[in-house]
């Protein structure tokens, strides 16, 4: 069962420690941490991380060897290069010579071993058991991590819970968002026009690490990706504030609340490149502050990483990141020119960097005969003369207000201007984000600034209002209970608002029913991968490719005759010899709105009566046929065909594999 | 008191004739104490054994003795032997050689008459045969340091007459070998039990085959340093013999049938291989029971040849796993047997037998020249020395190259005689129709021709203790292999893995024979160093 726990419970523990090994440990191993805090070193090796396996993903897909042992030998010579190639100390002769030593000790009996687990123990874990101890001894920390952990897992169960009930993946999107995931296994890039693939190779990745179906990986990666947002305003809104209570508020905003507030709410629960692109904006941004402010490489190369990742991913999200950047170094420039210049020019070369890095999946392209992915260029394009201005609702109103605090904030607040950076960056940044949010559209007319620029609130507003809290609450600063008030206030609003709006699960429109991806599952289960073939619609050749084979009910009907004994293709003349073949019967067609859809779901209901026909007519000439599954919806009918003796052998010895 | 003082005299003397062989004129009583080292002296043996406190005043002993000598051989001629002993000295040499690949030529004759072996069948499903493929590598890529170490360690003490210290040795290492496996396999199947790269049942299948075969590989190790070569064949045969009876006779699935014969043949090889060594032991003469140096110092000076163990079956399967982890079709699992490719290799390999035993003939036969040509010469002749060296070794590489070449020709002649048809009609002819086969066949026969060729090498280098040389050369031969074959593969299919082979086989035997030269040019320092 699709739904069950255990089901899930498989999957996601796979899909978990994939992505701790790959996204979390891993690059522990290969960065150094030289950063503020651990949360900062986590997200900064995310970032770095994610930009290793794209740009790696892309020049495997190219040389034809992206698979697991690919990607696993580019992350050994990367390690070792690290930690042996690069340091001059010979490290490598270090390494083994302790590793010897050790060895040698441990068989002559020197070396105890309860006092060796004990020490290996202590070392690992005597760090985190201080570092958690020191959590709970201050009582607001407590209530913070809480308010956290909690706001994080309401907004991860309201996204996840359609992946987790329903099978059919989310939104039309999800289908070409899982085929290009399956093309980046089968080393293919741009196969339906050129688009970034970074998010595509990324879920690739994680999926050769977890061993799970695609589809799995596509239906948690999506939630993931809008926890990992709100994450990410947390930890930007906490950090610049050095308060964890304004994070949590911002938080809680995008996380649980937006879907009261924002457009677009169900693509939360969908799996898009532009939601993962959106995940590295602000974290990039931050760091591109902290060089602007401390002028350590590090931030730099995390910020570049994050930018160039961007760019991978979705452009909108690099014209994001573009425009926060264009903000830091003007705000550079004004609050303290000189020695803001080296920065400006670093940033600024990092930035053409980044810009050619984007560029060049897309040359590739070009160079190997694609053209550009049509809907894409053509949603570029377009425009509606009847765009209004946005109708603002409640949220707005509190972020505009944050605006106005965060004005009187930096002009009427003690200390000096240009020490102010951080304030004046994120007033800009609001504002212009503001703006483009409520009369974009308006002005240029253009579908992409009135439905995908506008998205750039949707991420600044939490923000915003985060520090509209905190300013707001700087009146009580000198306060002992300071603290106290900021805990409890943020408790009082997280539980306060999810009582109000009681916000539900995301359920996104499907484009077929769940038993049918629950049958596929079912087959996968229990058929081998090379022996089996779906006869379905079109939704079923993106979901089994890889896997089996697939053929559409047209297609199937128009290439075999039911009344032959074997199945011969008309055109080719050859056997089908694909050992089991499902075949999906509609008993009622599945429809959606979409008008782009009608045409199909004609020629689907054309066909439902004629693969009755031809099912029937195979019935009576064959006794190899019978029901694999039924329901209210679908038949699912299998066409068991023997192999021979001579067939398995040449399977095994010959030179069919 | 009287006879113990006698026995041990003479005894010194014998020890004290074991030192003059190894070195004619030792210069001082230190280089005794480093010779008597060098054959597994160390203090506490001396002083149970002599009574002495410790080795330096064995070794000051054995110097005084020395100089109350009244004369010793300056000249040391090549020992005269007739030409009827020198004849069974080579063919036994040639049997010890060619026997130890002996099973595996009987896998393969029992693969194309019988339809299976110990440890395959042909009609089994694509998925276990990847199960027992992976247990198969698994097996030997777990063992093959402590077969290294114990054939290395083992024969040490059994060349010496030490079969108690050789028992004790080898039985450390068994106990490591099968508690390694043991974590090896535990680890895995964890490991598997989250990712669930196989399901269950699959893995179950790997796991046992690996055991099983784990445990054979060691017993027959063990059979092999107390020269019972034709034992483990005789188990291999039998083994093969309780699957013909469970699966023919008594209708058994092939699976339990081949399980069961497994678990028989590594049982009885532990007993075997414990019965052998008691009997050699009763050879052994009684009272002599020295302690075994530091676990250390043995895991040290056995490490090289460990990790060439392990990295030498490595580089003989990683073109395997490359190829069948290529994934031009759908891939159930990351790693898919492919029956061409593996027959390909098993019919190559039967050419190794022959250069097998001849490298181990040829190579014994110039260390012996190679050690009186140093024992004999003088300081100044240094030159001409070397000379000598390496005409003797070039000689003997000509002799494995085209000892190789030979073979690899017979047995391509073999095959295509067996593909036109002709040969017995109990083969299965249709196994060797396979193209793909037959191409990895060519390109594996030539490679494994080169690997002889390397491995001679690898034989003299051993012989004068310098296995770090070797253990370069197969690592970066790995490497070769490993890359070259995961390109071609990726690139053009799955075949191509064995051009990785041949690579990996090329550059091996180009290494090693620098190697060899190397070592020879300082033949003085490394002859003395290996005693």
């Amino acid at each position: 069962m699709y739904a069950s726990f255990y089901n899930h419970f498989v999957n996601l523990s796979h899909y978990i420690i994939a992505f701790f090994v790959i996204f979390i440990l891993y690059p522990r191993f290969i960065f150094k941490n030289k950063y503020d805090s651990q949360l900062e070193f986590i997200i900064s090796n995310f970032i770095r991380v994610v930009f290793i396996y794209i740009v790696a993903g892309y020049i495997l897909v190219l040389l034809k060897i992206f698979e697991f042992i690919g990607i696993a030998i580019v992350m050994f010579v990367i390690w070792f290069y690290v930690k042996f190639v690069r340091p001059s100390d010979n490290n490598i002769i270090k390494i083994i010579s302790a590793v010897n030593v050790f060895l040698y000790d441990y068989v002559d009996g020197i070396i105890n071993r309860r006092h060796l687990f004990k020490k290996f123990i202590k070392r690992n874990f005597g760090k985190l058991k201080i570092t958690v101890k020191g959590w709970f001894k201050n009582k607001n920390t407590v209530v913070n991590v809480f308010l956290l952990i909690s706001v994080m897992g309401y907004s991860i169960y309201i996204r996840i819970y359609d992946a987790i009930v329903h099978a059919a993946p989310a939104m039309s999107d999800a289908y070409v968002t899982l085929a290009w995931m399956k093309y980046i296994n089968k080393r293919i890039l741009f196969h339906d026009g050129i688009y970034p693939q970074g998010f595509h190779i990324t879920m690739a990745t994680l999926q050769k690490f977890s061993f799970i179906d695609p589809l799995y990986v596509l239906r948690y990666t999506g939630p993931l990706n809008g926890l990992l947002i709100a994450f990410g305003i947390y930890f930007v809104t906490s950090r610049l504030t050095k308060k964890t209570a304004p994070g949590i508020i911002a938080a809680l905003i995008y996380g649980v609340l937006g879907g009261s507030f924002f457009g677009d709410w169900v693509r939360q629960a969908a799996t898009n490149s532009q939601e993962f692109g959106f995940v590295f904006v602000l974290p990039t941004l931050y760091f591109f502050y902290k060089y602007m402010d401390e002028n350590k490489k590090n931030y730099l190369i995390t910020a570049f990483c994050g930018a160039a990742v961007c760019g991978l991913v979705h452009t909108i999200s690099l014209f994001f990141v573009v425009f926060g950047v264009g903000i830091i170094i003007l705000v550079g420039l004004i609050l303290k020119f000189k020695a803001s210049l080296k920065p400006i020019i670093r940033i600024m070369l990092a930035g053409i960097i980044t810009a050619i890095i984007s560029v060049i999946p897309a040359g590739i392209g070009l160079m190997t005969g694609n053209a550009f992915h049509g809907s894409s260029s053509d949603f570029i394009s377009s425009s509606d003369k009847n765009i209004q201005l946005t109708n603002l609702n409640i949220l707005d109103y509190a972020a505009v207000g944050s605006i106005a605090l965060m004005f009187i904030y930096i002009f009427l607040s003690k200390g000096k201007f240009k020490t102010k950076l951080f304030q004046v960056f994120v007033f800009l940044f609001s504002s212009i984000a503001f703006i483009v949010y409520y009369m974009g559209g308006y002005l240029t007319k253009s579908l992409i600034v009135n439905d995908r620029l506008a998205d750039l609130w949707y991420l600044t507003a939490p923000v915003t209002i985060g520090f509209g809290f905190f300013i707001f609450l700087r009146i009580l600063y000198k306060l002992k209970i300071y603290d106290i008030i900021l805990s409890i206030l943020t408790l009082t609003i997280v539980v306060a608002s999810i009582n109000y709006y009681r916000p539900e699960p995301i359920l996104p429109y499907k484009m077929e029913r769940d038993s049918n991806v629950e049958q596929y599952f079912r087959i996968t289960s229990q058929y081998r991968a090379t022996e089996w073939m779906m006869v379905s619609q079109d939704e079923g050749y993106a979901v089994v490719m890889g896997t089996g084979y697939h053929m559409l009910v047209h297609n199937f009907l128009n290439a075999y005759d039911p009344t032959k004994f074997y199945l011969i293709d008309k055109a080719t003349k050859q056997i089908l010899k694909t050992q089991d073949i499902f075949i999906y019967y509609e008993k009622s067609i599945f429809t959606t709105g979409f008008d782009t859809m009608k045409k199909i779901y004609e020629t689907r209901l054309l066909d439902q009566p004629l693969l009755a026909q031809w099912i029937k007519s195979y019935g009576e000439k064959h006794k190899n046929l019978s029901i694999f599954y039924e329901d209210r919806d679908i038949i699912i009918y299998k066409i068991h065909q023997a192999t021979s003796k001579s067939d398995r052998f040449l399977k095994i010895w010959g030179e069919e594999t | 008191m009287e006879a113990d003082e006698l026995k041990k005299k003479s005894n010194l003397e014998s020890l004290l004739d074991e030192i003059l062989a190894k070195s004619i004129k030792p210069q001082d009583m230190y280089e005794i104490a480093a010779l008597l080292e060098s054959i597994g002296w160390n203090d506490k043996r001396a002083s149970q054994t002599f009574g002495v406190q410790d080795i330096f005043e064995l070794a000051e002993v054995l110097w005084n003795m020395m100089k109350g000598r009244a004369s010793f051989e300056s000249y040391v001629g090549e020992e005269k032997v007739g030409i009827a002993t020198s004849f069974m000295i080579i063919v036994k040499s040639f049997l010890r050689g060619m026997i130890f690949a002996l099973p595996m030529g009987i896998s393969v004759i029992a693969m194309l008459t019988l339809r299976f072996s110990l440890w395959s069948y042909e009609n089994l499903s694509t998925e276990l045969a990847t199960c027992i493929a992976i247990g198969t590598i698994l097996s030997f890529m777990s063992i093959g340091g402590f077969t290294q170490a114990i054939a290395r360690r083992g024969f040490f003490y059994i060349n010496q007459g030490y079969y108690n210290m050789a028992k004790r040795v080898t039985y450390y290492f068994l106990k490591l070998g099968y508690l390694f496996c043991a974590i090896i396999a535990l680890a895995f199947f964890v490991f598997n039990l989250f990712f669930e790269i196989f399901p269950t049942n699959l893995m179950i299948v790997i796991l046992v085959f690996y055991m099983f075969l784990s445990s054979i590989w060691l017993a027959v190790t063990v059979m092999y340093i107390l020269k019972r070569e034709f034992t483990f064949t005789a188990l291999i045969t039998a083994g093969i013999g309780i699957v013909f009876i469970f699966f023919k006779i008594f209708n058994f699935n092939i699976l339990v049938s081949q399980v069961i014969a497994l678990l028989f043949i590594s049982i009885l090889g532990l007993f075997l291989v414990i019965y052998f060594f008691n009997q050699a032991e009763k050879r052994m003469e009684k009272g002599i029971s020295p302690e075994l140096p530091r676990n250390s110092i043995m895991l040290y000076s056995l490490m090289p040849f460990f990790i060439y163990g392990f990295l030498y079956f490595t580089f003989l399967f990683a073109d395997r796993v490359i190829s069948w982890s290529t994934n031009d079709v759908f891939m159930p699992y990351l790693i898919w047997f492919r029956g061409g490719y593996e027959l390909g290799l098993d019919f190559a390999l039967l050419m190794m037998i022959i250069p097998l035993g001849i490298s181990e003939v040829i190579v014994s036969r110039l260390m012996v020249r190679l050690e009186n040509a140093q024992k004999n010469s003088l300081s100044h002749d240094i030159e001409t020395l070397n000379k000598k060296y390496l005409n003797l070794y070039s000689r003997s590489l000509i002799t494995v190259s085209i000892v190789s070449a030979i073979s690899g020709i017979l047995i391509f002649l073999a095959l295509i005689l067996l593909r036109n048809g002709y040969g017995p009609s109990i083969i299965n002819k249709a196994l060797l129709s396979n193209n793909v086969m037959f191409f990895v066949f060519i390109f594996a026969l030539i490679s494994y021709a080169v690997l002889s060729v390397a491995l001679t090498n690898v034989i003299v280098l051993f012989s004068l203790s310098v296995p770090d040389l070797v253990t370069k050369a197969i690592l970066r031969s790995l490497i070769i292999n490993v890359i070259v074959g995961f390109l071609l593969t990726r690139w053009i299919g799955y075949q191509y893995a064995v051009f990785g082979l041949l690579a990996g086989s090329i550059f091996f035997m180009i290494y090693s024979t620098i190697c060899v030269i190397k070592v020879l040019r300082n033949l003085d320092y490394y002859i003395y160093a290996a005693l």
